[in-house]
């Protein structure tokens, strides 16, 4: 027990943060002592291989199966390796909202907006420390992966609705089917299908191949691997005759590996992501040579409820109601106490700290806020309990204990505000959604706020080919790619609302492509 | 949460020893057993209470008398689905074909259960139809009904829904 407890905290600490902090140091010994492949701990490879693939990818979200699709139409075959029961990992839970910068959707709308302004935005939030040609490249692939969705997949979309997450100037968000990643995630599954390729689910990946000739080769896992039992399953050789593609996602659901990297994020919290977002992965990743980069900024979602378990539905209401188009209060003070459009780690930061002094927080929006939703969720968020409704602004403040008078003052001058056009003390970081009106159109809805564990900005420090690049020698790691939430420096310090499904499909299409254009070996 | 080392070698030893001596320990999987004879399969370790009816020619209609479903001693949820089904008389070889058993597809599933009719079975659930799964999991009916094991809630891997499975 201990000794894998010392055993996880070096490489924890040489892996990430640590590599991170003493870049400098830790590179320039490194860049003198370079030979091609000089990792840590390189494995023999495996006397048999049980099965050969040219391209084998790891996860099964967003940026696995757009990289799996494009190697396979590139002429590849395709390994999609995935642990749990199911496909789909994080992405098939998510909220289904994807940041296009230019969409015809926004032209409909009127709504003008460029890559530029969406990576400004971007860097903004992420306190520069996103590595600006990634951001430049997502951007302004962002319109191409949105065409993608059209003429590839086969998606429609529905016009005339945009979100406006937090740290976005203007409302670029695209609402999926369904409001649910699974909206994007199964139409990939089907194209994948159509091309003879389906995820190969109970699949856990336990090593990475790397040669003494510095590339990839292949990968060991456990067949029939139930999780969470470490030892379930059947362990088996597959080679990689081209490359490796790493899109095994976050590990908000790891405590232990989070603690490491930021010790506040204790047990106590819960988190939004599926049970399986843990770092094995990113350990593994780390042991080959790779370079772990940002791994401590982790991404603690404000919009949550502690009225159901995970992400469930209140986000939606906390954010594309309230957020929007109402309020967020202290309910001790009755006043607001941070922009409600702020970025994610503003919000959050703010309501942990009133928290933590015994203070609560809620979303509030009145009638022409909810109507701006999805159809169908507030019936399941008000039949779950999780948003309230009230016919009074005195019912709310007394089901919340918040000081009448100092609630009703705040709406006022807010309502005020927002008919003057005066844009002091109003959601003043971020252009307002134009369809904002006074919030005074009872019934009034109300969601609790619990800040909830929710993405890694970081992990594996990779270039605009996708290619993973070598802790010790700053070049590509031959034969391995990466995309997605498993690689880090795109959203630097805080990630913007749905700039993760634009990251990890236009990366992991990038990453495909890349591939299967691998020379094959042996 | 752990996950394979080399420190987890004994452990994974002991682990394995364990499952060895649950399989010894495992009911029988008779494809010859009478739907009602318990002891067929279960042989070393009897299943029923003392004083339990003789199950021994029993339909699966026959023990809804008593345990009738949503009642307190309903069944739903606590016998590993395959009994269900073998009481019945729908055997072994349906599902898996004679011989060497074959792994079941949802194909087979639907071919009984109608997806649609089921769907429309639970729309009342609340507070979600587990069979309108925004994240499509209604294509995979192993995710929650076993036959083998009980069976699970599949949704409550992030939602807290009370449902229980049959
Ligand atoms: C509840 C929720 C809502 C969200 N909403 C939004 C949103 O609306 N818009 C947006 O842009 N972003 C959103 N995000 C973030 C976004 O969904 C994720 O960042 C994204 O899905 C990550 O995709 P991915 O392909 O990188 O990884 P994932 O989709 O997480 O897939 C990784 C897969 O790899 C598997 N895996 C891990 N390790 C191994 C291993 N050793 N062997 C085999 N398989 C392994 C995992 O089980 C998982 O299935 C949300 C996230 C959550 C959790």
């Amino acid at each position: 027990m201990s000794e894998k407890k010392t055993g996880l905290t070096r490489r924890g600490f040489l892996g990430t943060s640590g590599a991170a902090i003493l870049g400098g140091a830790v590179l320039s010994q490194g860049v003198l002592n370079a030979a091609p492949g000089k990792a840590t701990d390189q494995d023999a490879l495996p006397r048999k291989w049980d099965e050969t693939f040219d391209v084998v990818v790891v996860g099964s979200g967003f940026a696995a199966l757009a990289a799996a699709i494009e190697a396979k139409k590139a002429g590849s075959s395709v390994a999609v390796l995935e642990k749990m029961k199911t496909a789909g990992g994080n992405s098939i839970i998510n909220g289904g909202i994807f940041a296009v910068a230019g969409s015809p959707l926004q032209a409909k709308m009127g709504i003008k907006d460029s890559p530029e302004l969406m990576a400004q935005d971007m860097i903004k939030a992420g306190l520069g420390l996103n590595h600006p040609d990634l951001v430049k490249l997502i951007c302004e692939k962002s319109v191409e992966a949105f065409d993608w969705t059209v003429n590839e997949l086969g998606m429609k979309f529905q016009e005339g609705e945009m979100v406006q997450e937090g740290g976005h100037t203007v409302q670029r968000s695209i609402k999926l089917p369904n409001s649910s990643g699974a909206g994007l995630v199964l139409p990939e599954l089907a194209k994948l299908k159509s091309l003879g390729v389906e995820p190969r689910t109970q699949t856990l990946v336990t090593k990475i191949y790397r040669d003494k000739d510095g590339r990839v080769k292949g990968v060991q896992v456990r067949e029939g691997y139930a999780f969470p039992k470490a030892d379930s399953g059947k362990v088996k050789n597959i080679k990689a005759r081209r490359a490796v593609v790493l899109a095994h996602g976050g590990f908000s659901q790891d405590v232990a590996y989070r603690m490491i990297q930021d010790p506040k994020l204790t047990a106590k919290f819960e988190s939004t992501n599926q049970p399986g977002a843990t770092s094995e992965m990113w350990r593994e990743a780390s042991r080959i040579g790779c370079n772990l980069i940002q791994g401590d900024w982790i991404q603690v979602g404000p919009w949550a409820s502690p009225d159901e378990k995970g992400f469930g539905l209140a986000p939606h209401f906390a954010q594309e109601a309230a957020a929007m188009y109402g309020l967020w209060l202290n309910a001790k003070t009755g006043k607001r106490f941070v922009d409600e459009l702020a970025n994610r780690k503003v919000r959050a930061d703010a309501i942990m700290m009133l928290m933590n002094k015994g203070e609560n927080c809620i979303a509030f929006a009145d009638s022409y806020g909810v109507s701006r939703l999805t159809k169908g969720i507030m019936d399941k968020l008000i039949q779950r309990g999780v948003v309230k409704k009230y016919d009074t602004l005195e019912d709310v403040a007394s089901a919340y204990s918040m000081p009448l008078d100092a609630f009703k003052e705040t709406i006022a001058k807010y309502n005020k505000n927002i008919r003057e056009g005066v844009r002091d003390d109003v959601k003043n970081s971020v252009t307002l959604p134009k369809e904002v009106k006074p919030v005074e159109t009872a019934p009034y809805y109300v969601s609790r706020l619990l800040p909830k564990v929710h993405h890694c900005m970081g992990g594996i420090y990779t270039n605009t080919a996708a290619q993973a690049m070598d802790v010790s020698t700053d070049k590509p790691i031959p034969s391995l790619y990466a995309a997605g939430e498993s690689t880090g420096g795109v959203h630097g310090a805080v990630r913007l609302g749905s700039c993760a499904i634009t990251d990890c499909i236009v990366m992991g299409r990038v990453a495909g492509q890349n591939a299967a254009k691998e020379k094959p070996w042996g | 949460m752990k996950f394979p080392s080399i420190a987890n070698k004994l452990v994974s030893l002991a682990c394995a020893l364990m499952v060895g001596a649950c399989l010894l320990a495992a009911p029988k999987r008779l494809a010859t057993a009478k739907p009602g004879q318990c002891k067929a399969c279960h042989s070393d370790k009897p299943v029923l209470p003392k004083d339990h009816t003789d199950t021994k020619g029993l339909s699966l209609a026959d023990c809804q008398g008593c345990h009738e479903k949503g009642s307190k001693t309903s069944l739903v949820g606590k016998l590993p689905l395959m009994h269900a089904h073998q009481m019945k008389g729908v055997t072994c070889t349906q599902c898996h074909g004679k011989g060497k058993p074959e792994a079941v597809d949802k194909a087979k599933c639907v071919s009984c259960h109608e997806q649609k009719a089921l769907t429309e079975k639970t729309s009342k659930l609340k507070p979600q139809n587990p069979h309108e799964s925004p994240h499509g999991y209604q294509e995979d009916c192993n995710l929650c009904h076993h036959q083998h094991t009980k069976s699970e809630n599949f949704c409550a891997t992030c939602h807290a829904f009370d449902f229980s499975t049959p």
